[in-house]
């Protein structure tokens, strides 16, 4: 080596002792050489090992579940090594297993007390009742009297219910069940008046307005609220409620007339089974709800045929593949060639989705005739301020070339700079339909040149457009949360929001962005999520959300406030049980003139 | 070229290149590791005379090159682990052998925030005292490119580490 100015230079055996500690142990480094080309050779089994990562990603899903019974979620934290749940109760420490069970009646403090003032004035009322008869015919009048004094409040509120889904869902109904509440105290007041309270004439009353409440809750928990758990647990506690409370009482049309409306042991069973049952029913999230195993099932069945694109396929085999869980190629190599001979106009897209996924290796694809045949007229040098123009056409082969280990450096920045005229293209279209997803592809492909072309530019790019696309305002019966697939429909979709989180794993989350709401919208719905179609995109966002780096966490406020309908119904529930316990069971009489 | 000497021309080479990409040195040695049991295994799809270190040196880079960046798109999820393991072993290391130059150190510093060009031929070059030939012929240029920016690499770290020092006895004096 030519060294003509040695004085300005540093020493080499400087930096040779500097870099000293880095060097490798060339017989160590010689074995593991061998040793992965040994085990390549033996073909260690990649399905083993996968199926392996789904058992262990099902017993942490069984911890979850089993904490999600318990305790809200969002309390416990998260578990960053974990795939399926985000959480597992059997990793946290004693003293925060007894902060969550603690904390859950103080969360409820303002149920709490609304429940504990309710239940005093009830008692009141009922102290100076006596145990005796009831006239069923007067009870019946006294009611008819409340509802007409007090009916218009009652339909109010629950007119007020019925446009909750132009205001959002949460609101309304929280409203009605504390209007719910008041009025079981105001009905139970009004009866006591005529020295008339009886548990059937209170429980009738309670079941009935339980029953319509959960109708209420059932008919919106598909529409916009800011719930994190699943909205039908609402529907569940309230419907449940309402079995339990009748298996106490026995209507008053099936009492007869001079006979005691005792606790009937057949009906009390069939009531509480009942409640259980409804529970379990919306609770099935948490118990057997969607989850990785779905995901992956639905991918290895894939065929073409049904609802949904390999486009969108990609996406759920390329998280499979990110999480460690794996799919079975060779089964959805088949049917992926089968449905490519019989549709060969969708060739080119169909091998994108191939490429994204991984179902076809770079080595294979870059062996593609029109790969090579088209790889002079994408890297020619003189295109170089031209747009690649029809990205999921062109996606797999400038892949492929990407991934060649003889790509010239020369050949990569023009590829990338055809790839960024693109970018500007989608910048300048405000109505371009599926923008996200759009911007996906060039960011993987940028990525995949080993190109930081203009990085800044596009980060900023990128965040603007995810706020700009996500849905925040309440629309009758849409979801919000999510992102809109283009700027003029105001709708939450679904492939959209995968997208939209893939970009911000690779650029970061804008701070304007409404998380509370992407995770609302990513929440588990048991109704919606009986369609794979429904459940796989969500699973998938909602575990990519939780690895992007920089995330905020559920905070304690977040999560007492984005539960309190499931509180509120709980102690509404409890309300309504104690009213119609505490009263006197009373023998009917029936003074029908006539 | 056989495997052995596929490991002893570029195995060192090769994982400074890593490192000079931004991969800590213990992941660095595993992706190293990983190229050059990958080439020899698709020996076959290499295009060109794979006996010709040129060629194999174009090709294996292009290999290290992807498994670098398959490493980075799985950052995010492995850095909670990488961070982890990378910390301990560095604490181990920090145990084990004291530093008793601070010198060395700040070189060491300064040697990674070189351009990247200069940096990728220090740490290839000096990293196992790999000879020119070997780095130009995994950069895929010239040795007299090589020799360019080994000179320039030095210059740069002759001058700045001239200015820390000299700055450090402006603060020594100042104290004193």
């Amino acid at each position: 080596m030519n060294q003509p100015n040695e004085n300005y230079l540093i020493d080499e055996n400087e930096i040779r002792t500097a870099l000293k500690q880095w060097r490798l142990d060339g017989a160590a480094f010689s074995a593991g050489v061998r040793s992965r080309i040994d085990a390549a050779s033996n073909g260690v089994s990649n399905l083993r090992r996968s199926e392996s990562g789904v058992s262990r990603h099902q017993r942490q899903s069984e911890w979850f579940r089993v904490a999600a019974s318990f305790a809200p979620i969002q309390l416990l934290g998260r578990n960053l090594e974990t795939t399926v749940a985000p959480v597992s109760f059997a990793a946290i420490s004693v003293g925060k297993k007894l902060f969550v069970v603690l904390a859950f009646p103080f969360l409820c403090f303002l149920m709490i007390g609304l429940t504990v003032i309710g239940m005093m004035r009830i008692r009141a009322i009922q102290r100076d009742q006596e145990r005796g008869s009831v006239d069923v015919e007067q009870v019946r009048h006294a009611t008819r009297k409340w509802w007409r004094s007090y009916g218009w409040i009652a339909a109010i509120v629950f007119m007020f219910v019925l446009i909750a889904p132009f205001l959002g869902w949460t609101l309304p109904l929280m409203i009605a069940m504390v209007g719910s509440g008041f009025a079981a105290v105001s009905l139970i007041k009004t009866l006591a008046k005529e020295k008339m309270v009886d548990r059937a004439a209170i429980g009738g009353s309670c079941v009935a307005g339980l029953a319509l409440l959960g109708q209420l809750s059932a008919t919106l928990a598909t529409v916009n609220s800011t719930q994190l758990l699943d909205p039908y647990l609402v529907t569940g506690v309230l419907f449940a409620g309402s079995f339990m409370i009748g298996s106490l009482i026995r209507p008053l049309a099936k009492t007869k007339p001079d006979a005691e409306h005792r606790l009937n042991k057949p009906w009390f069973i069939a009531g509480v089974l009942s409640g259980c049952l409804v529970m379990a029913l919306c609770s099935k999230s948490y118990w057997g709800g969607a989850n990785s195993a779905d995901v992956r099932q639905y991918v290895e069945s894939f065929d073409g045929n049904g609802i949904g694109l390999w486009d969108d396929w990609a996406d759920y085999a390329g998280w499979l593949n990110e999480a460690g869980v794996g799919f079975d190629q060779d089964t959805v190599l088949t049917r992926f060639q089968q449905d490519m001979d019989a549709h060969p106009t969708m060739r080119t897209w169909m091998l994108t989705a191939a490429a994204r996924s991984g179902l076809i290796a770079d080595s294979e694809l870059l062996s593609y005739p029109d790969v090579q045949t088209e790889r002079n007229r994408l890297t020619d040098a003189q295109r170089i301020d031209q747009p690649i123009l029809n990205l999921k056409t062109e996606y797999f082969r400038i892949f492929a070339l990407a991934s060649s280990n003889d790509l010239a450096q020369t050949d990569r920045d023009v590829l990338a700079n055809r790839l960024m005229v693109d970018w500007d293209q989608l910048a300048s279209n405000d109505l371009d339909y599926r923008r996200l997803e759009s911007a996906l592809l060039i960011s993987e492909l940028i990525e995949k040149l080993d190109s930081e072309t203009v990085r800044d530019r596009r980060t900023a790019d990128v965040h603007r457009w995810l706020v700009e696309c996500q849905v925040t305002q309440p629309r009758v019966f849409s979801n919000g949360g999510g992102f809109c697939s283009t700027m003029n429909i105001d709708d939450s979709d679904r492939q959209a929001t995968v997208a939209a989180i893939s970009l911000m794993e690779a650029y970061g989350i804008p701070s304007e962005l409404d998380i509370a709401m992407l995770r609302s919208y990513l929440r588990p719905n048991v109704l919606r999520d009986l369609q794979s179609y429904n459940y796989v995109p969500r699973i998938v966002a909602k575990e990519k959300l939780e690895r992007v780096p920089g995330l905020p966490s559920v905070t304690l406020a977040d999560a007492m406030r984005s539960e309190l309908p499931l509180w509120l119904a709980i102690m509404l529930v409890l309300l309504l049980a104690y009213a119609t316990l505490s009263s006197p069971n009373r023998l009917p009489v029936s003074t029908r003139r006539g | 070229m056989d495997l052995q000497e596929s490991i002893d021309r570029f195995g060192s080479p090769v994982t400074g290149l890593i490192v000079s990409w931004g991969a800590p040195v213990i992941d660095a040695a595993e992706l190293a590791q990983d190229s050059l049991a990958d080439a020899h295994l698709s020996l076959s799809s290499c295009r060109g005379d794979v006996t010709d270190p040129i060629v194999f040196g174009r090709w294996l880079r292009g290999i290290a090159r992807n498994k670098f960046l398959e490493w980075s798109r799985n950052r995010s999820r492995r850095q909670r682990l990488s961070i982890t393991t990378t910390t301990d072993a560095l604490d181990q290391i920090a145990t084990q052998c004291v530093i008793v130059d601070e010198r060395l150190e700040r070189l060491r510093n300064e040697i990674q925030r070189l351009p990247s060009k200069q940096r990728d031929v220090v740490m290839m070059h000096y990293l196992d005292e790999t000879s020119i030939a070997d780095v130009a012929a995994l950069l895929s240029i010239t040795v007299k490119s090589v020799e360019g920016r080994l000179y320039q690499a030095r210059k740069t770290l002759r001058t700045r580490m001239d200015e820390t020092t000299s700055w450090t006895h402006v603060a020594k004096a100042l104290l004193l």
